[in-house]
């Protein structure tokens, strides 16, 4: 047993089988962390000696049968925007380099609660935006692993860890996700608490987890959530909806014909397959949320621009400036669309039970001075749709593929359930070769 | 007040603003965010909204 292959699911029930040893398990993770990290550079922090003695804590306990949760001594990484109590927090800034918080993001006390021990902290770009990170993709190190969530997405895709969390304002989860060849899950809003979590624009931004297998994000969430995920509430076969348009306008060509392919795979296997046609209010879709984008990233760094404006990146910065040129009823205006958008956009749902289209527009681009185009992802964030990244083929680079599935709010597990099923009729395996 | 109608009345009344602001070579740097912004705006002035839309 390699512990690096892993996935949540089997690390937890080995440790509990008392066959992985906590300590054996992270310090496995270590020596795969010495030898990619210095080319992926996908770890900002790590305090080793603390995760070894939480780690030596958890084997203790597992020796006496004692198991905190359902990640007991499950190492997971942390986008560096989360607080963590007593481990440095830089949000990628420059102006945060020393920067150690005295408490812990929510998010982070309840994956501890459940047992998770933080094997450290993921590179973010800059302030959660598109000024990009030092990070590189592990199947190909010329290449974006995407953004802002790039150093979770390239570490599980590289196996130093076995899942990691990250955010997403407009595709930080599901794109880095799809450009990894990982599962990522971005569920409804509310589900996750944002508290500790240092914002990009306060009503778009959501947390989100990373992992190797749908079934490990499904355990993530469960401890993450900040209420309980009911179960699906119907049975039957799935429904999906092909959303065509304006994301085939925005997909390579290849990108759209694996989605087809994907699409007349899972409809041969048993889920009914349609295309579903989006409702004219979409066309509001990006100047509603690039005005919410704007107004509230503004604010946010209103007084930190101000007296530290040359630490700032060049995107960054152009948007807090344009966010300043803004008047209020505008953003007030982008608020009210922003709820009529989401009640008609989730009356597709009274046909579907997600909506499939590609999760970036194809694989990963060449370079790291950009992480990439979200603009897949967006339209389901500004709706606070649960949306889900599966990947499901490699291109002709060698890069992996990505589906992205969206569900009706606070209905993840339909999509969980859904995901699963894709899961198993895709059989996707490939790893890069590290 | 971002009345204008058009965007490149828009475009002209956010340019003079971040002159304002930011001085005329910054607000020269971000003249394309400036029109990409102005276009947006447009859209969402031109939307109608009821009472009833709360935000």
């Amino acid at each position: 047993m390699n512990p690096e292959d892993l996935s949540v699911i089997e690390a937890a029930a080995a440790i509990r089988e008392g066959v992985l040893s906590p300590v054996e398990y992270v310090n496995s993770l270590f020596a795969r962390i010495d030898r990619l990290d210095s080319r992926l550079q996908a770890w900002v922090t790590l305090d080793r000696n603390a995760v070894l003695a939480e780690a030596a804590r958890c084997e203790a306990e597992a020796g006496n049968k004692q198991f905190r949760g359902s990640l007991h001594g499950i190492p997971v990484g942390i986008k560096d925007i989360f607080y963590t109590k007593n481990l440095r927090t830089t949000m990628g800034s420059v102006l945060f380099e020393n920067f150690v918080p005295d408490y812990d993001a929510r998010a982070v006390t309840r994956l501890k609660d459940a047992g998770a021990i933080i094997l450290g902290k993921t590179v973010t770009t800059v302030f959660a935006n598109l000024d990009p990170g030092p990070t590189r993709n592990p199947w190909n190190p010329a290449h974006t692993p995407g953004g802002s969530s790039s150093g979770s997405a390239a570490a599980v895709a590289a196996r130093m860890c076995p899942a990691a969390i990250g955010s997403q304002t407009l595709g930080s989860v599901g794109r880095p996700a799809a450009f990894n060849g990982i599962v990522s899950l971005v569920p409804t809003r509310k589900r996750i608490s944002l508290a500790g979590v240092f914002p990009l624009a306060w009503s778009l931004d959501h947390a989100g987890m990373f992992g190797r297998r749908v079934a490990d994000v499904e355990v993530m969430l469960d401890a993450m959530s900040e209420f309980p995920v009911e179960k699906p509430s119907r049975g039957g076969p799935f429904r999906i909806g092909v959303v065509r348009g304006f994301f085939d306008d925005n997909a390579t060509a290849e990108a759209r014909s694996l989605n087809e392919s994907l699409a007349d795979k899972l409809a041969n296997s048993g889920f009914v397959v349609e295309e579903a046609r989006l409702p004219g209010i979409f066309d509001l879709a990006e100047p509603v949320l690039r005005t919410i984008l704007r107004s509230e990233v503004a604010s946010i760094h209103e007084q930190l621009f101000r007296a530290h404006a040359a630490s700032y990146g060049e995107k960054l910065r152009a948007l807090i400036e344009t966010g300043m040129l803004l008047d209020a009823t505008l953003y007030v205006r982008a608020r009210r669309l922003r709820q009529k958008y989401r009640t008609d956009m989730a009356r597709l749902f009274q046909k579907f039970d997600a909506l499939m289209t590609p999760a970036a527009k194809g694989t990963a681009p060449a370079g790291i001075g950009s992480t990439g185009d979200p603009v897949m992802n967006a339209p389901w964030t500004l709706a606070d749709f649960p949306t889900m990244t599966l990947p499901h083929a490699l291109g002709s680079d060698g890069l992996p593929i990505g589906a992205q599935f969206s569900g009706p709010p606070l209905e993840e597990s339909l999509l969980l359930a859904l995901a699963k099923a894709i899961e198993s009729v895709v059989g996707f395996s490939a790893r890069p070769e590290l | 007040m971002l009345d204008a109608t058009t965007t490149s009345e828009l475009t002209r009344t956010l340019r003079l603003r971040a002159e304002e602001k930011f001085g005329k070579q910054r607000a020269a740097e971000l003249q394309s965010e400036v029109e990409q912004m102005a276009a947006e705006l447009q859209k969402l002035s031109a939307t109608l909204v009821e009472i009833e839309d709360e935000p």
